[in-house]
């Protein structure tokens, strides 16, 4: 079963400037138990996205057109107290800065039992579950660790405690927003082997944003590629970093200075900018970066089909 | 030597008033960079990195050591000296839009090293000059910074730290929280200028990858000290020191079919307040032994130098091989 499935999705911001197209038919799909990514530059909507899912779009945004599909129900017609019992118990996010997630007067073990209220267990067993959780992230001395605050825990700590408290619920789907990008390297991996871990354990989906090309390539087994608010491109991780097909795909792995294994001193770069997003032109919204650019670049590109699984958005793809 | 750092120590008083004490952020550490040279520093948050690099621009005080820029002992200056120092020794700081005043204009900040150091110049034609050095058009002269995308206020903070014709440039994460696409952009910028004004640079970075491609020679931190130092190349073809080995190792890389036999490391890092015995890295080792629990190894060669009683030979293996699933 297909656990979040994304047909069509548009989202506009009113702006002085005129309305803001910032997703431009966004679809993919995340199917029971798996881990897809969704990797792209600053400015490709990927926190639009994610506002777009939880129902948490600023004022001036709205949904203007397509559906979110949560476990079959269209998250877009559910009001906002039927939204607000889904975030959480079946929707739970984890985001870039642990600290900004954790509240740093409160002790860790409030913290974790107070997200539990909706639960209905008693506060005995809500304890033993946040301890349980803790000893599963591998948080040493779990009991001891309820009774302390965010700063007393280190960088990597605290991130996981904060993928502690979003998978208590044992929720449907994990949002996780670019979890490892302010950890080193080496807590990186740990904390991406973490994720694996538990997702498996717990059976959940995730929806893993990123802009690290490498850590996507690790953990994901789907790509979603994004870029000025459309995905440009999407399949298995091995479709898609093994044969890109969209232009931009292919020119974003090479900028990775990770995939020149020889030592060079000039590394390459993606000339251009992305484009205003309140004038879209109707034609391919990568045409003016492309080094493929065709005259047939300015019509509006289909959604090609490369394989089964793989499409990108492309009129290169079938020529 | 453009610069020389000899058993460079700098602490931070810590606890109350009873049981005062020190921790050493940077614990002696000895390194050189040559003229038109690009040398990095490399290690995890809290090894030290940042407060060496401000301890070397003289922002930190320091404990001990010396330090000699462009053939003069520069540890012991003060006030208007240190001044002068830094119109020779520029620095570019960590989050390339927070470094800039958000209430001046691009024009104003790329040529505030001439006003803060009194130069006599013509500002409107420097701050032209500055921006088409590094690929911007006059138009954004005019511009604020939050203006600015990423890369382009990268580039402002370039402009601004060459303003003066330093001969040495000191770079806090010059490519953190940039997108892959303008990271490649920013370090050929910075290779092209140290070509073109024969700068030398210190790199401070996470970034192995960046590290790779722009350094000549670089230096691993752990717990404030140097565990290994040498030729960039040498070192990712053959790390000796099991820390570098597995900060390699876990370098994720974009490629889903690449075997991943990784060195996984254990435990948290140790606390500058109880330090390890002997090795500082023992209790995170996976080829730890005895002698490394009592005994702290001495940096032992020249031109590589490698802190380990038991340094390893190329392609070596933990004892007991720990692979990841793929």
């Amino acid at each position: 079963m297909t656990v979040l499935s994304i047909q069509n999705l548009n989202v506009t911001f009113s702006t002085e400037g005129g309305d803001l197209h910032a997703l431009k038919d966004v679809s993919f799909e995340v199917p029971e138990r798996r881990i897809v990514g969704i990797v792209g530059e600053s400015g490709c909507g990927k926190s639009t996205l994610i506002n777009a899912i939880l129902g948490l779009l600023a004022d001036n945004g709205r949904v203007s057109g397509g559906e979110i599909l949560f476990q079959g129900r269209d998250l877009g017609r559910l009001d906002p107290r039927e939204m607000k019992a889904l975030r959480g118990p079946q929707i739970a996010t984890v985001f870039q800065d642990p600290m900004g997630a954790l509240n740093p007067v409160i002790s860790v073990g409030r913290q974790m039992t107070n997200i539990q209220y909706r639960s209905g267990l008693s506060k005995a067993e809500e304890v033993e579950r946040a301890v349980a959780m803790l000893r599963r992230v591998r948080i040493p001395d779990p009991e001891a660790a309820l009774a302390r605050f965010p700063h007393q825990f280190s960088g990597g700590m605290k991130q996981r405690i904060a993928i502690a408290m979003a998978l208590m619920m044992e929720p449907a789907l994990l949002i996780a927003d670019e979890p490892t990008t302010a950890l080193d390297a080496t807590l990186e991996v740990a904390t991406i082997e973490l994720l694996q871990e538990l997702q498996a354990q717990i059976g959940c989906s995730v929806l893993f944003i990123s802009h690290h090309l490498g850590v996507i390539a690790e953990l994901c087994e789907d790509v979603v590629v994004m870029y000025a608010g459309e995905v440009v491109e999407r399949g298995t991780t091995r479709q898609v970093f093994n044969s890109p097909r969209h232009p931009y795909t292919e020119r974003l792995l090479d900028c990775d200075p990770a995939r020149q294994s020889s030592r060079t001193r000039h590394l390459p770069t993606i000339p251009g900018e992305i484009p205003d997003l309140r004038a879209r032109s109707p034609g391919c919204i990568f045409a003016p970066r492309c080094h493929r650019r065709a005259p047939v670049c300015d019509t509006p590109p289909p959604d090609e089909t490369v394989q089964d699984g793989h499409k990108a958005r492309c009129h290169m793809v079938s020529q | 030597m453009i610069l020389s750092v000899r058993d460079l120590q700098v602490s931070f008083p810590v606890g109350r008033l009873m049981n005062r004490s020190a921790i050493l952020g940077v614990a002696g550490v000895s390194f050189d960079i040559a003229a038109g040279e690009t040398f990095a520093l490399v290690g995890e948050s809290g090894s030290g990195k940042t407060t060496l690099a401000r301890a070397v621009n003289l922002l930190q005080p320091i404990s001990a050591g010396e330090i000699t820029f462009d053939g003069k002992r520069i540890d012991g200056l003060r006030g208007a000296e240190t001044k002068l120092l830094r119109r020779e020794m520029a620095m570019m700081f960590q989050d390339p839009v927070g470094s800039l005043s958000p209430r001046m204009q691009v024009r104003d900040i790329v040529t505030e090293p001439f006003r803060v150091h009194g130069v006599e110049a013509d500002l409107r034609a420097e701050a032209d000059r500055l921006l088409s050095l590094v690929g911007l058009s006059g138009d954004f002269a005019n511009r604020f910074p939050h203006q600015l995308s990423g890369g382009q206020a990268r580039r402002v903070g370039v402009a601004r730290a060459i303003a003066l014709n330093p001969k040495l440039i000191i770079a806090d994460e010059p490519t953190a929280g940039l997108d892959v696409s303008v990271q490649g952009e920013v370090l050929n910028l910075l290779n092209d200028l140290r070509e073109r004004l024969g700068l030398a640079m210190l790199i401070i970075t996470h970034n192995l990858h960046v590290v790779h491609h722009v350094a000549d020679r670089m230096a691993v931190m752990y717990l404030g000290r140097f565990v290994e130092t040498g030729e960039t190349e040498a070192i990712f073809q053959a790390p000796a020191h099991p820390y570098t080995a597995a900060l390699l190792s876990a370098n994720p890389e974009p490629d889903p079919d690449k075997a991943k036999d990784r060195i996984s490391l254990p435990a948290e890092v140790p606390s500058l307040i109880a330090r390890p015995s002997g090795c500082e890295f023992h209790t995170r080792c996976p080829w730890a032994q005895a002698r490394c629990r009592t005994e702290a190894p001495v940096a032992q060669g020249t031109d590589r130098r490698i802190a380990c009683h038991f340094p390893l030979s190329p392609g070596a293996r933990p004892p007991a091989v720990k692979e990841t699933a793929s």
